[in-house]
């Protein structure tokens, strides 16, 4: 369990490079918040647990200062590495990568090639392999004290190492906290990787990263698509998808607009859900906790599952055979698709208004509970 | 809904909060909530861009032993929300005619 000391550690380790001005205005704002609620009755742990989740928080805070805008792709300079394949040789593609970033992208004239794209920095390590169909690339960013293992012989200062922290700092990629000190990976041009696929991609894709961002543009696959990673946000946007997607993240966002899919399972934790024109033959399963969900435009033929805790859930015109919705402190609200009629109805919350209720009806289910909330949903015309 | 739209939302609803009286980030949370949810983390900057927009001011006062951030409306903080009265009257006027032949 975080202290409020603790926490405002975390905030000020993630916000590491603000200026000292700002940096106090954000601790303080944040302390105060924490001391308020404290004062209104909440022990310190419990004020800690209602902040956002501290990534979230760092994340809002750098965009809004415009530390977080993305910089424009400069292929001249640095190391590039372009590695393409014929795509009818590559049945599954899988990436392991520890960079900021991992874009798949298609292009519409792409010759039927597999293309991989990735800049090799000083503290970049790539390997490749092929075996049997499976194209893998592992990216590993060296660790600071191999870079101060390399001054090893010389007379090694405190002041040394620091400078050799100071020197990874000076990079411009992501912050990555590794047991609590917050280093920059150094000076990768762009420390991503960019996977330019066929528009209809006929491989397995199989990603697997850590901290580092993973966005899915205008694909269209015919086999499985499995996205992990971890303490940051999967982004996937105008992607169809033959059969089952599975993406898994924790500490970030998912977030997907106009999919379709045979089934979507999506998992994270501490962060938001949102879907917007997500259209599922079977089944959609969406989980995360601490953090709201939002679901506009959305249907599956089978189950639409979508659970989290302490958050809220909204819907705008969601469709299902099955809709179940689980959360807790968090209000359920909007519409539903299809005639009250069609439905058969049980929904319970504890401390809050009911406006749904239960009854008996058609053959589609939707189940609802929170607590400490309200349920308001309706129907469509 | 549109972020800029929300934006100026959020912007209008905090200011007409401070209307009522000077208040502190806290209580703005929880006053907001009767209309429309906000986080601290979207609090945050709307306080900064109202305070360099010159609509709001801020002033810290001593509150149980600590400092506490108190923010206060301005003039132009007034006229922003008379502005915002203005713009929405021709929005809604919109938003009867679109209703209408709906």
């Amino acid at each position: 369990m975080m202290t409020r000391e603790q926490f405002l550690n975390e905030l000020k380790a993630a916000l590491n490079g603000m200026k000292e001005e700002e940096l106090e205005g954000v601790l303080s704002y944040y302390g105060e918040m924490i001391d308020d609620r404290v004062e209104a009755g909440m022990t310190e742990e419990a004020a800690v647990k209602a902040m956002e989740p501290v990534k979230e928080i760092a994340g809002r805070v750098l965009e809004e200062a415009g530390m977080a805008e993305e910089k424009p792709k400069n292929t001249e300079k640095g190391n590039w590495q372009r590695i393409a394949r014929p795509a009818d040789s590559v049945a599954l593609l899988r990436v392991q990568a520890e960079c900021k970033r991992i874009r798949v992208i298609t292009e519409e004239d792409a010759a039927a090639e597999v293309c991989l794209r990735y800049c090799i920095g000083t503290n970049d390590i790539y390997q490749l392999h092929e075996d049997g169909g499976v194209l893998t690339l592992e990216h590993k960013i060296r660790p600071v004290s191999s870079f101060v293992n390399e001054k090893k012989g010389e007379n090694l200062s405190l002041e040394d190492i620091f400078s050799g922290v100071g020197k990874l700092l000076t990079g411009l990629g992501e912050r990555i906290v590794n047991g609590g000190v917050t280093i920059f990976t150094g000076d990768s041009q762009e420390n991503e990787i960019e996977i330019t696929l066929p528009h209809t991609f006929c491989g397995k894709l199989h990603l697997t990263t850590s901290n580092a961002r993973i966005s899915v543009e205008d694909l269209t696959a015919t086999q499985p698509m499995v996205l992990s990673t971890s303490n940051s946000r999967i982004v996937a946007s105008n992607l169809n998808c033959a059969q089952d997607i599975t993406f898994t993240t924790s500490n970030g966002r998912i977030v997907l607009d106009d999919v379709n899919v045979n089934a979507a399972h999506l998992t994270t934790s501490n962060s938001r859900i949102e879907l917007e024109d997500v259209f599922a033959r079977d089944q959609i399963v969406a989980a995360t906790s601490n953090s709201g969900i939002s679901a506009e435009d959305t249907e599956a033929g089978g189950l639409l599952s979508l659970s989290t805790s302490n958050g809220r859930v909204e819907l705008s015109d969601v469709d299902a055979r099955e809709l179940v919705i689980k959360t807790s402190n968090g209000s359920v609200s909007g519409s539903v698709k299809g005639k009250r009629e069609e439905y058969t109805v049980s929904s319970s919350t504890s401390n809050g208004a009911n406006q749904l209720g239960s009854f008996a009806g058609g053959d589609k289910t939707l189940r609802v509970v929170t607590s400490n909330a309200s349920i308001a949903l309706e129907f469509g015309e | 809904m549109d972020v800029q739209m929300k934006r100026g939302l959020i912007e209008a609803c905090i200011l007409k909060l401070l209307l009522r009286g000077d208040s502190y980030g806290y209580q703005l949370v929880r006053e907001a909530e009767e209309v429309l949810s906000i986080s601290e983390s979207t609090l945050y900057p709307v306080l900064r861009r109202l305070e360099a927009a010159g609509a709001l001011t801020v002033y810290s006062m001593e509150h149980n032993g600590r400092l506490r951030k108190y923010y206060a409306i301005t003039e132009a903080g007034k006229q922003k929300i008379r502005d915002f009265l203005t713009e929405w009257e021709d929005v809604m006027k919109v938003y009867d005619f679109i209703r209408r032949d709906a």
